[in-house]
Protein backbone atom coordinates (compact mmCIF):
# COMPACT_ATOMS: atom_id res chain seq x y z
CA UNK A 1 0.00 0.00 0.00
CA UNK A 2 2.37 2.98 -1.57
CA UNK A 3 -0.31 5.74 -1.17
CA UNK A 4 2.60 7.67 0.29
CA UNK A 5 5.32 8.62 -2.04
CA UNK A 6 8.89 10.73 -1.69
CA UNK A 7 7.34 13.83 -3.18
CA UNK A 8 4.55 13.56 -1.30
CA UNK A 9 5.81 13.34 1.71
CA UNK A 10 8.81 16.08 0.84
CA UNK A 11 5.82 18.12 0.58
CA UNK A 12 4.45 17.79 3.83
CA UNK A 13 7.36 17.85 5.47
CA UNK A 14 8.42 21.10 4.12
CA UNK A 15 11.78 19.46 3.32
CA UNK A 16 14.39 20.11 0.34
CA UNK A 17 15.22 17.01 -1.06
CA UNK A 18 18.87 18.74 -0.77
CA UNK A 19 18.68 17.91 3.04
CA UNK A 20 18.29 14.08 2.19
CA UNK A 21 21.68 11.94 3.11
CA UNK A 22 22.83 9.48 0.80
CA UNK A 23 25.57 7.30 2.20
CA UNK A 24 27.90 8.09 -0.10
CA UNK A 25 27.37 12.45 1.18
CA UNK A 26 28.15 10.36 4.82
CA UNK A 27 31.10 9.26 3.62
CA UNK A 28 32.35 12.00 2.30
CA UNK A 29 31.82 14.02 5.54
CA UNK A 30 33.13 11.60 8.13
CA UNK A 31 36.32 11.19 5.72
CA UNK A 32 37.28 14.67 5.75
CA UNK A 33 41.13 13.71 6.41
CA UNK A 34 40.92 15.61 9.69
CA UNK A 35 40.27 12.45 11.51
CA UNK A 36 43.69 11.08 12.68
CA UNK A 37 43.93 10.02 15.96
CA UNK A 38 44.40 7.24 18.45
CA UNK A 39 42.02 5.41 20.90
CA UNK A 40 42.13 2.61 23.37
CA UNK A 41 39.38 0.76 24.02
CA UNK A 42 39.54 -0.86 27.77
CA UNK A 43 37.37 -4.15 27.71
CA UNK A 44 34.99 -5.88 24.67
CA UNK A 45 32.07 -7.05 25.16
CA UNK A 46 29.22 -5.61 24.25
CA UNK A 47 30.07 -1.84 24.81
CA UNK A 48 33.62 -2.21 23.64
CA UNK A 49 33.15 -4.08 20.47
CA UNK A 50 30.90 -1.91 19.14
CA UNK A 51 32.66 1.17 20.12
CA UNK A 52 35.83 0.22 18.95
CA UNK A 53 33.92 -1.62 14.90
CA UNK A 54 31.80 1.59 14.89
CA UNK A 55 34.79 3.81 14.87
CA UNK A 56 36.50 2.32 12.70
CA UNK A 57 33.72 2.06 10.18
CA UNK A 58 32.66 5.57 10.50
CA UNK A 59 35.83 6.95 9.93
CA UNK A 60 36.80 5.19 7.36
CA UNK A 61 39.52 3.89 8.88
CA UNK A 62 41.53 6.29 9.98
CA UNK A 63 41.27 6.31 13.36
CA UNK A 64 43.36 4.20 15.02
CA UNK A 65 41.43 1.63 17.48
CA UNK A 66 43.23 -0.17 20.06
CA UNK A 67 41.43 -2.73 22.59
CA UNK A 68 42.68 -4.30 25.36
CA UNK A 69 41.14 -7.47 26.98
CA UNK A 70 42.43 -10.19 28.67
CA UNK A 71 40.78 -12.63 26.75
CA UNK A 72 40.76 -13.17 23.37
CA UNK A 73 37.05 -14.39 23.01
CA UNK A 74 33.81 -12.75 24.76
CA UNK A 75 31.33 -14.96 26.15
CA UNK A 76 27.91 -13.37 25.71
CA UNK A 77 25.59 -13.19 28.87
CA UNK A 78 22.95 -12.34 26.44
CA UNK A 79 21.67 -16.13 25.74
CA UNK A 80 23.85 -17.54 28.25
CA UNK A 81 20.91 -19.03 30.41
CA UNK A 82 20.13 -21.49 27.32
CA UNK A 83 24.10 -22.44 28.07
CA UNK A 84 22.86 -23.10 31.33
CA UNK A 85 20.05 -25.46 30.14
CA UNK A 86 22.34 -26.91 27.55
CA UNK A 87 20.07 -25.33 24.66
CA UNK A 88 22.75 -23.81 23.43
CA UNK A 89 26.82 -24.66 23.25
CA UNK A 90 29.26 -22.34 24.66
CA UNK A 91 30.19 -21.40 21.24
CA UNK A 92 27.25 -20.14 20.01
CA UNK A 93 28.03 -17.03 22.73
CA UNK A 94 31.82 -17.22 22.35
CA UNK A 95 32.91 -14.35 20.10
CA UNK A 96 36.78 -13.93 19.03
CA UNK A 97 37.93 -10.52 19.39
CA UNK A 98 39.94 -11.21 15.74
CA UNK A 99 36.90 -11.00 13.57
CA UNK A 100 36.94 -7.09 14.60
CA UNK A 101 40.60 -7.10 13.93
CA UNK A 102 40.34 -9.05 10.08
CA UNK A 103 37.00 -6.95 9.16
CA UNK A 104 37.91 -3.37 10.68
CA UNK A 105 41.49 -3.23 11.63
CA UNK A 106 40.87 -2.84 15.05
CA UNK A 107 44.41 -3.49 17.18
CA UNK A 108 43.91 -6.09 19.60
CA UNK A 109 46.31 -6.86 22.92
CA UNK A 110 45.68 -9.50 24.57
CA UNK A 111 46.32 -7.57 28.52
CA UNK A 112 44.73 -5.81 31.52
CA UNK A 113 45.13 -2.03 32.11
CA UNK A 114 46.97 -1.41 35.53
CA UNK A 115 47.01 2.64 35.56
CA UNK A 116 46.58 5.15 33.05
CA UNK A 117 47.71 8.62 32.62
CA UNK A 118 45.01 10.85 31.29
CA UNK A 119 46.34 14.22 32.34
CA UNK A 120 48.58 14.90 29.74
CA UNK A 121 46.82 15.71 25.79
CA UNK A 122 49.01 12.66 24.59
CA UNK A 123 47.45 9.46 27.60
CA UNK A 124 49.38 6.60 28.50
CA UNK A 125 47.38 3.63 29.25
CA UNK A 126 49.99 1.29 31.60
CA UNK A 127 49.66 -2.54 30.75
CA UNK A 128 50.03 -5.66 33.15
CA UNK A 129 52.26 -6.83 30.42
CA UNK A 130 54.64 -3.70 30.57
CA UNK A 131 53.21 -1.90 27.77
CA UNK A 132 52.61 1.80 27.58
CA UNK A 133 50.18 2.30 24.76
CA UNK A 134 49.70 6.23 23.73
CA UNK A 135 46.74 7.71 22.18
CA UNK A 136 44.27 10.65 22.54
CA UNK A 137 41.03 9.28 23.75
CA UNK A 138 40.14 6.76 26.26
CA UNK A 139 37.33 4.39 26.09
CA UNK A 140 36.79 2.38 29.39
CA UNK A 141 34.19 -0.63 28.93
CA UNK A 142 34.58 -3.09 31.97
CA UNK A 143 31.14 -4.34 32.68
CA UNK A 144 30.23 -5.15 36.34
CA UNK A 145 32.14 -5.89 39.08
CA UNK A 146 30.10 -7.23 42.63
CA UNK A 147 29.74 -6.47 46.33
CA UNK A 148 31.63 -8.37 48.62
CA UNK A 149 29.25 -10.73 50.61
CA UNK A 150 31.11 -12.60 53.77
CA UNK A 151 31.80 -15.90 52.94
CA UNK A 152 30.99 -15.90 49.32
CA UNK A 153 33.24 -17.99 47.11
CA UNK A 154 32.24 -18.24 43.75
CA UNK A 155 33.99 -21.08 42.68
CA UNK A 156 31.69 -22.82 44.78
CA UNK A 157 28.75 -20.81 44.40
CA UNK A 158 28.58 -19.54 40.92
CA UNK A 159 27.05 -16.19 40.04
CA UNK A 160 26.95 -17.00 36.25
CA UNK A 161 26.72 -13.19 35.58
CA UNK A 162 29.71 -12.84 33.63
CA UNK A 163 29.55 -15.36 30.99
CA UNK A 164 32.06 -17.93 30.40
CA UNK A 165 33.59 -19.97 33.43
CA UNK A 166 31.15 -19.48 35.71
CA UNK A 167 27.91 -19.95 33.22
CA UNK A 168 29.84 -23.61 32.36
CA UNK A 169 30.33 -23.77 36.63
CA UNK A 170 26.52 -23.61 37.34
CA UNK A 171 26.09 -25.91 34.07
CA UNK A 172 27.12 -28.78 35.41
CA UNK A 173 25.97 -28.12 39.11
CA UNK A 174 22.10 -28.09 37.26
CA UNK A 175 23.58 -31.35 35.34
CA UNK A 176 23.75 -32.86 38.83
CA UNK A 177 20.95 -31.93 40.53
CA UNK A 178 18.36 -34.30 41.37
CA UNK A 179 14.85 -34.21 41.07
CA UNK A 180 13.25 -33.02 44.26
CA UNK A 181 16.48 -31.05 45.32
CA UNK A 182 16.23 -27.06 45.85
CA UNK A 183 17.66 -24.68 43.87
CA UNK A 184 18.08 -21.37 45.59
CA UNK A 185 19.02 -18.19 44.00
CA UNK A 186 19.23 -14.28 44.97
CA UNK A 187 18.23 -11.38 43.13
CA UNK A 188 20.65 -8.18 43.25
CA UNK A 189 19.56 -4.94 44.06
CA UNK A 190 18.69 -2.87 41.13
CA UNK A 191 20.17 -1.31 38.86
CA UNK A 192 22.03 -4.72 37.99
CA UNK A 193 22.98 -5.80 34.42
CA UNK A 194 20.00 -7.32 32.94
CA UNK A 195 16.60 -6.28 34.37
CA UNK A 196 14.50 -9.08 33.49
CA UNK A 197 17.78 -11.81 33.33
CA UNK A 198 17.45 -12.96 37.07
CA UNK A 199 13.77 -13.59 36.76
CA UNK A 200 14.41 -14.93 33.06
CA UNK A 201 16.69 -17.69 35.06
CA UNK A 202 14.53 -18.66 37.49
CA UNK A 203 12.05 -19.84 35.19
CA UNK A 204 14.83 -21.45 33.09
CA UNK A 205 15.71 -23.18 36.06
CA UNK A 206 12.54 -24.35 37.35
CA UNK A 207 11.61 -25.55 33.85
CA UNK A 208 15.03 -27.93 34.38
CA UNK A 209 13.50 -29.02 38.03
CA UNK A 210 10.23 -29.56 36.19
CA UNK A 211 11.40 -32.19 33.78
CA UNK A 212 13.38 -33.44 36.61
CA UNK A 213 10.36 -34.31 38.21
CA UNK A 214 9.78 -31.47 40.60
CA UNK A 215 11.81 -29.78 43.42
CA UNK A 216 12.38 -26.32 44.95
CA UNK A 217 13.48 -22.64 43.33
CA UNK A 218 14.15 -20.16 46.04
CA UNK A 219 14.23 -16.76 44.58
CA UNK A 220 15.30 -14.23 47.04
CA UNK A 221 15.12 -10.88 45.85
CA UNK A 222 16.64 -7.77 47.37
CA UNK A 223 14.18 -5.78 45.50
CA UNK A 224 10.71 -4.92 46.63
CA UNK A 225 8.99 -6.81 43.74
CA UNK A 226 9.60 -7.98 40.66
CA UNK A 227 11.37 -5.31 38.56
CA UNK A 228 10.05 -6.06 35.00
CA UNK A 229 7.47 -7.97 33.53
CA UNK A 230 6.06 -8.14 37.01
CA UNK A 231 2.78 -9.47 35.64
CA UNK A 232 4.53 -12.07 33.13
CA UNK A 233 7.09 -13.41 35.83
CA UNK A 234 4.55 -13.71 39.14
CA UNK A 235 2.32 -15.82 36.26
CA UNK A 236 5.06 -17.69 35.86
CA UNK A 237 6.30 -18.53 38.79
CA UNK A 238 2.73 -18.99 40.65
CA UNK A 239 0.97 -21.11 37.46
CA UNK A 240 3.31 -22.52 35.37
CA UNK A 241 6.08 -23.62 38.15
CA UNK A 242 3.56 -23.52 41.03
CA UNK A 243 4.41 -25.45 43.65
CA UNK A 244 8.27 -25.36 42.44
CA UNK A 245 9.22 -21.46 42.36
CA UNK A 246 8.92 -19.69 46.05
CA UNK A 247 9.35 -16.30 45.50
CA UNK A 248 10.22 -14.03 48.01
CA UNK A 249 11.04 -10.09 48.01
CA UNK A 250 12.72 -7.35 50.41
CA UNK A 251 15.87 -9.92 51.34
CA UNK A 252 18.58 -8.82 52.97
CA UNK A 253 21.71 -10.96 53.07
CA UNK A 254 24.07 -11.26 56.08
CA UNK A 255 26.09 -13.93 54.84
CA UNK A 256 26.70 -17.26 52.74
CA UNK A 257 28.07 -20.59 53.82
CA UNK A 258 29.85 -21.33 50.26
CA UNK A 259 30.70 -25.09 51.41
CA UNK A 260 27.15 -25.78 52.76
CA UNK A 261 25.68 -24.02 50.50
CA UNK A 262 23.52 -21.81 52.50
CA UNK A 263 22.13 -18.25 52.62
CA UNK A 264 21.92 -16.31 55.84
CA UNK A 265 19.23 -13.30 55.51
CA UNK A 266 19.04 -10.43 58.18
CA UNK A 267 15.01 -10.23 57.71
CA UNK A 268 14.11 -14.24 56.92
CA UNK A 269 15.82 -16.42 58.70
CA UNK A 270 18.18 -19.00 56.32
CA UNK A 271 18.06 -20.63 52.88
CA UNK A 272 19.87 -24.23 52.58
CA UNK A 273 20.28 -25.49 49.04
CA UNK A 274 21.72 -28.33 47.23
CA UNK A 275 22.58 -25.98 44.41
CA UNK A 276 23.42 -21.95 44.69
CA UNK A 277 22.99 -19.11 42.71
CA UNK A 278 24.62 -15.88 44.20
CA UNK A 279 24.22 -13.06 42.15
CA UNK A 280 25.84 -10.00 44.52
CA UNK A 281 24.87 -6.62 43.99
CA UNK A 282 26.64 -4.79 41.39
CA UNK A 283 29.05 -1.74 40.56
CA UNK A 284 31.07 -0.70 38.35
CA UNK A 285 34.16 -2.17 36.85
CA UNK A 286 36.94 -2.49 39.56
CA UNK A 287 39.45 0.18 36.95
CA UNK A 288 36.95 3.10 37.58
CA UNK A 289 37.01 3.05 40.89
CA UNK A 290 40.51 2.20 41.06
CA UNK A 291 41.21 5.19 38.82
CA UNK A 292 39.41 7.49 41.54
CA UNK A 293 37.02 8.68 38.59
CA UNK A 294 34.16 10.18 40.02
CA UNK A 295 31.11 7.86 40.78
CA UNK A 296 27.18 8.30 40.75
CA UNK A 297 25.19 6.53 43.96
CA UNK A 298 28.50 5.83 44.66
CA UNK A 299 28.49 2.98 42.13
CA UNK A 300 28.53 4.16 38.31
CA UNK A 301 30.70 5.94 36.33
CA UNK A 302 29.70 9.99 36.31
CA UNK A 303 29.22 10.44 32.44
CA UNK A 304 27.24 12.61 30.30
CA UNK A 305 24.89 10.52 27.99
CA UNK A 306 25.71 12.85 25.07
CA UNK A 307 29.12 11.52 24.67
CA UNK A 308 29.30 9.25 27.70
CA UNK A 309 32.60 11.39 28.33
CA UNK A 310 33.22 11.16 32.73
CA UNK A 311 31.96 14.80 33.68
CA UNK A 312 35.19 16.50 35.24
CA UNK A 313 37.58 14.36 32.99
CA UNK A 314 38.16 15.02 29.58
CA UNK A 315 38.60 12.76 26.73
CA UNK A 316 38.13 9.31 29.14
CA UNK A 317 34.68 7.76 28.02
CA UNK A 318 33.39 4.95 29.73
CA UNK A 319 30.11 3.33 28.49
CA UNK A 320 27.79 -0.23 29.07
CA UNK A 321 27.07 -1.49 32.47
CA UNK A 322 29.85 0.78 33.86
CA UNK A 323 28.16 4.18 33.53
CA UNK A 324 25.49 5.54 35.83
CA UNK A 325 22.69 6.67 33.55
CA UNK A 326 18.74 6.88 33.62
CA UNK A 327 18.97 3.75 31.04
CA UNK A 328 19.02 -0.09 31.60
CA UNK A 329 22.24 -1.78 31.79
CA UNK A 330 22.16 -4.59 29.06
CA UNK A 331 24.12 -5.80 26.35
CA UNK A 332 21.94 -4.28 23.50
CA UNK A 333 21.81 -1.01 25.77
CA UNK A 334 25.99 -1.02 25.89
CA UNK A 335 25.94 -1.36 22.07
CA UNK A 336 23.21 1.32 21.72
CA UNK A 337 25.30 3.58 24.00
CA UNK A 338 28.70 2.77 22.18
CA UNK A 339 27.38 4.21 18.93
CA UNK A 340 26.96 7.88 20.45
CA UNK A 341 30.01 7.41 21.50
CA UNK A 342 31.90 6.89 18.47
CA UNK A 343 29.73 9.57 17.11
CA UNK A 344 30.94 11.96 19.48
CA UNK A 345 34.81 10.62 19.67
CA UNK A 346 34.43 11.49 15.96
CA UNK A 347 32.94 14.41 15.96
CA UNK A 348 35.62 15.70 18.94
CA UNK A 349 38.21 14.76 16.70
CA UNK A 350 37.29 16.97 13.81
CA UNK A 351 36.18 19.89 16.35
CA UNK A 352 32.71 19.52 15.82
CA UNK A 353 30.00 20.76 18.33
CA UNK A 354 28.56 17.44 20.46
CA UNK A 355 25.95 19.86 21.55
CA UNK A 356 24.28 21.58 18.27
CA UNK A 357 20.47 20.94 18.33
CA UNK A 358 20.88 19.05 15.18
CA UNK A 359 22.34 16.21 16.91
CA UNK A 360 20.81 16.58 20.56
CA UNK A 361 17.53 16.17 19.10
CA UNK A 362 18.33 12.64 17.50
CA UNK A 363 19.93 11.09 20.08
CA UNK A 364 18.27 8.28 21.03
CA UNK A 365 18.95 4.49 22.21
CA UNK A 366 16.65 1.65 22.45
CA UNK A 367 16.65 -1.66 24.32
CA UNK A 368 15.18 -4.59 23.32
CA UNK A 369 15.17 -8.18 24.87
CA UNK A 370 13.57 -11.44 24.35
CA UNK A 371 13.70 -13.76 27.91
CA UNK A 372 12.56 -17.61 27.75
CA UNK A 373 10.32 -18.91 29.97
CA UNK A 374 9.87 -22.02 29.03
CA UNK A 375 12.17 -24.34 26.92
CA UNK A 376 10.04 -23.65 24.09
CA UNK A 377 8.05 -20.64 24.86
CA UNK A 378 9.29 -16.93 25.58
CA UNK A 379 8.33 -12.90 25.86
CA UNK A 380 10.28 -9.57 25.03
CA UNK A 381 10.31 -6.41 26.64
CA UNK A 382 11.36 -3.23 24.56
CA UNK A 383 12.17 0.82 25.32
CA UNK A 384 13.54 3.49 23.93
CA UNK A 385 15.20 6.57 24.67
CA UNK A 386 15.82 10.32 23.63
CA UNK A 387 17.90 12.75 24.94
CA UNK A 388 16.07 15.33 27.14
CA UNK A 389 17.85 18.87 26.74
CA UNK A 390 16.15 20.16 30.00
CA UNK A 391 16.46 17.45 32.23
CA UNK A 392 20.15 17.00 30.25
CA UNK A 393 19.44 12.73 30.49
CA UNK A 394 18.26 10.06 28.43
CA UNK A 395 14.22 9.65 29.09
CA UNK A 396 12.27 6.93 28.04
CA UNK A 397 9.54 7.41 25.36
CA UNK A 398 6.14 6.27 27.08
CA UNK A 399 4.61 4.90 23.69
CA UNK A 400 7.48 3.40 23.26
CA UNK A 401 7.50 1.24 26.15
CA UNK A 402 6.08 -2.30 25.73
CA UNK A 403 5.97 -6.08 26.98
CA UNK A 404 4.86 -9.08 25.26
CA UNK A 405 1.31 -10.01 27.08
CA UNK A 406 1.95 -14.06 26.71
CA UNK A 407 4.69 -15.84 26.51
CA UNK A 408 4.38 -17.92 23.03
CA UNK A 409 6.13 -20.46 20.49
CA UNK A 410 7.63 -17.05 18.12
CA UNK A 411 8.87 -15.11 20.43
CA UNK A 412 11.43 -17.91 21.40
CA UNK A 413 12.39 -18.10 17.67
CA UNK A 414 12.43 -14.17 17.09
CA UNK A 415 14.94 -14.45 20.14
CA UNK A 416 17.14 -16.35 18.24
CA UNK A 417 17.03 -13.78 14.93
CA UNK A 418 17.39 -11.31 17.71
CA UNK A 419 20.69 -12.27 19.34
CA UNK A 420 22.01 -13.17 15.87
CA UNK A 421 21.55 -9.91 14.86
CA UNK A 422 22.86 -8.24 18.20
CA UNK A 423 25.79 -10.17 17.96
CA UNK A 424 26.42 -9.60 14.27
CA UNK A 425 26.43 -5.55 14.82
CA UNK A 426 28.86 -5.79 18.11
CA UNK A 427 31.87 -8.65 17.54
CA UNK A 428 31.39 -9.05 13.66
CA UNK B 1 -8.55 1.48 4.00
CA UNK B 2 -9.74 4.78 2.98
CA UNK B 3 -10.66 5.83 6.29
CA UNK B 4 -7.82 5.08 7.58
CA UNK B 5 -5.41 6.70 4.93
CA UNK B 6 -7.49 9.82 5.46
CA UNK B 7 -6.73 9.90 9.37
CA UNK B 8 -3.12 8.96 8.97
CA UNK B 9 -2.46 12.16 6.39
CA UNK B 10 -4.30 14.23 8.96
CA UNK B 11 -2.57 13.22 11.76
CA UNK B 12 0.40 13.63 9.70
CA UNK B 13 0.01 17.24 8.49
CA UNK B 14 -1.40 17.87 11.90
CA UNK B 15 2.18 16.84 13.29
CA UNK B 16 3.78 18.44 10.45
CA UNK B 17 2.31 21.66 11.65
CA UNK B 18 3.71 20.93 15.55
CA UNK B 19 6.72 20.32 13.78
CA UNK B 20 7.34 23.70 12.35
CA UNK B 21 6.63 25.47 14.88
CA UNK B 22 9.86 23.95 16.36
CA UNK B 23 12.47 25.53 13.92
CA UNK B 24 12.80 22.59 11.53
CA UNK B 25 15.89 24.28 10.50
CA UNK B 26 18.33 23.61 14.02
CA UNK B 27 16.82 20.35 14.31
CA UNK B 28 17.00 18.58 10.77
CA UNK B 29 20.13 15.72 11.13
CA UNK B 30 23.39 16.32 9.54
CA UNK B 31 24.81 13.19 7.78
CA UNK B 32 26.36 11.76 10.51
CA UNK B 33 23.44 12.31 12.59
CA UNK B 34 21.28 10.37 10.70
CA UNK B 35 24.05 7.60 10.58
CA UNK B 36 23.78 7.74 14.27
CA UNK B 37 20.06 7.75 14.54
CA UNK B 38 19.95 4.86 11.55
CA UNK B 39 22.88 2.93 13.49
CA UNK B 40 19.99 2.18 16.30
CA UNK B 41 17.69 -0.18 13.83
CA UNK B 42 20.96 -2.21 13.35
CA UNK B 43 20.94 -4.13 16.71
CA UNK B 44 18.17 -5.56 15.36
CA UNK B 45 18.55 -5.38 11.61
CA UNK B 46 21.79 -5.71 11.01
CA UNK B 47 25.00 -3.16 10.68
CA UNK B 48 24.29 -2.83 6.69
CA UNK B 49 20.33 -3.99 7.23
CA UNK B 50 20.65 -6.93 5.48
CA UNK B 51 19.27 -8.99 8.15
CA UNK B 52 19.89 -12.42 9.80
CA UNK B 53 17.56 -15.13 10.74
CA UNK B 54 13.52 -14.01 10.43
CA UNK B 55 13.19 -10.21 11.19
CA UNK B 56 12.46 -8.02 8.35
CA UNK B 57 15.85 -7.58 5.88
CA UNK B 58 15.41 -3.49 5.53
CA UNK B 59 18.22 -2.60 2.84
CA UNK B 60 17.64 -1.41 -0.26
CA UNK B 61 13.63 -1.89 0.19
CA UNK B 62 12.22 1.45 -2.01
CA UNK B 63 12.00 4.48 0.20
CA UNK B 64 8.34 4.30 0.18
CA UNK B 65 7.83 0.92 0.81
CA UNK B 66 9.99 1.18 4.11
CA UNK B 67 8.62 4.72 5.14
CA UNK B 68 4.91 3.52 4.19
CA UNK B 69 5.64 0.12 6.62
CA UNK B 70 7.10 2.54 9.56
CA UNK B 71 4.59 5.01 9.80
CA UNK B 72 2.02 2.41 9.51
CA UNK B 73 3.22 0.64 12.64
CA UNK B 74 3.85 4.06 13.93
CA UNK B 75 0.22 4.64 13.83
CA UNK B 76 -1.25 1.84 14.81
CA UNK B 77 -1.63 -0.41 18.42
CA UNK B 78 -0.61 -3.37 18.00
CA UNK B 79 1.50 -4.79 21.10
CA UNK B 80 4.36 -5.52 18.69
CA UNK B 81 8.26 -5.48 19.66
CA UNK B 82 8.70 -3.34 16.47
CA UNK B 83 5.46 -1.29 16.65
CA UNK B 84 6.35 -0.51 20.32
CA UNK B 85 10.21 0.46 19.32
CA UNK B 86 9.48 2.74 16.36
CA UNK B 87 7.23 4.94 18.28
CA UNK B 88 10.24 6.23 19.68
CA UNK B 89 10.76 8.17 17.03
CA UNK B 90 9.51 11.07 15.07
CA UNK B 91 7.66 11.10 11.71
CA UNK B 92 10.60 13.23 10.46
CA UNK B 93 13.67 11.02 12.03
CA UNK B 94 11.18 7.85 10.56
CA UNK B 95 11.86 9.97 7.21
CA UNK B 96 15.67 9.63 7.13
CA UNK B 97 16.07 6.24 8.71
CA UNK B 98 13.58 5.44 5.62
CA UNK B 99 16.10 7.12 3.13
CA UNK B 100 19.27 5.94 4.89
CA UNK B 101 18.22 2.11 4.49
CA UNK B 102 16.26 2.94 1.14
CA UNK B 103 20.30 3.89 0.17
CA UNK B 104 22.39 0.99 1.22
CA UNK B 105 23.10 -1.95 -1.18
CA UNK B 106 20.85 -5.23 -0.91
CA UNK B 107 22.47 -8.35 -0.50
CA UNK B 108 20.08 -10.32 -2.09
CA UNK B 109 22.27 -13.42 -2.68
CA UNK B 110 24.46 -13.55 -0.16
CA UNK B 111 21.31 -12.57 2.37
CA UNK B 112 19.55 -15.68 1.48
CA UNK B 113 22.37 -18.56 1.62
CA UNK B 114 22.64 -16.97 5.29
CA UNK B 115 19.34 -17.09 6.15
CA UNK B 116 19.19 -20.79 5.31
CA UNK B 117 22.96 -21.58 7.04
CA UNK B 118 21.28 -20.08 9.65
CA UNK B 119 18.16 -22.15 10.08
CA UNK B 120 19.99 -25.26 10.11
CA UNK B 121 21.83 -24.02 12.72
CA UNK B 122 18.65 -23.45 15.19
CA UNK B 123 18.03 -26.42 13.99
CA UNK B 124 20.93 -28.13 15.41
CA UNK B 125 21.00 -25.98 18.59
CA UNK B 126 17.55 -26.74 19.58
CA UNK B 127 17.66 -30.62 18.52
CA UNK B 128 21.39 -32.14 18.88
CA UNK B 129 22.90 -30.27 20.74
CA UNK B 130 24.43 -32.49 23.31
CA UNK B 131 26.85 -34.51 20.58
CA UNK B 132 27.94 -30.90 19.20
CA UNK B 133 28.35 -29.71 22.62
CA UNK B 134 30.64 -32.88 24.60
CA UNK B 135 33.27 -31.63 21.51
CA UNK B 136 33.49 -28.04 22.38
CA UNK B 137 33.36 -28.30 25.95
CA UNK B 138 36.12 -29.83 25.57
CA UNK B 139 37.69 -27.09 24.01
CA UNK B 140 36.03 -24.78 25.61
CA UNK B 141 37.52 -26.18 28.82
CA UNK B 142 41.11 -25.85 27.44
CA UNK B 143 40.77 -22.30 26.25
CA UNK B 144 39.47 -21.09 29.59
CA UNK B 145 41.36 -23.05 32.25
CA UNK B 146 42.97 -20.59 33.79
CA UNK B 147 40.94 -17.22 33.12
CA UNK B 148 39.71 -15.28 36.02
CA UNK B 149 35.86 -15.20 35.89
CA UNK B 150 35.12 -12.45 38.35
CA UNK B 151 34.79 -9.20 35.87
CA UNK B 152 34.39 -8.83 32.44
CA UNK B 153 37.89 -7.53 31.81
Amino acid sequence: MNNFNRRDFIKLMGISTAAVATPSLIKTASANGGLSARVVVVGSGFAGSTVAKHLRLWSNNLIDVTVVDPHFAHVSCVMSNLVVNEQLAMSDITFQHAVLNEKYGVNFIKSSVSSINHEAAEKQVFLENGQTLLCDYIVLAPGISFDDIPGLDHQKVPHAWVAGPQTKLLREKMKAILGGDTFVMTIPKAPYRCPPGPYERACVIADMMKKKGGGKVIVLDLNPKIIVEEHMFSNAFSEIYGGIVEYIPNIEIKAVDSDDLIVYTKNHGEFKADVLNVIPTHRAGKIITDLGFNTVADRWADVNPISYELNNTADVFVIGDSSGTSQPKSGHMANSQAKICADAIIRKIANRPLDSQERLANLTTNSACYSPITSTTATWLTAGFIYNQDEQRMKAIPASLGEAELHHVDHYKDMFSWSKNLFENTFM
Amino acid sequence: MKKYQLIRYISLIFSLLVFNNLQANETTPSPDTVRLLASQCAQCHGTTGNTLGDFDSIAGDTFDELLNELLDMHADNDNEIMHKQIKGYSKEQIWYIADYYANLPKNSNEDKSEEKEEDKEDEVDEEDEEDEEDEEDEEDEEDEEDEEDEEDE
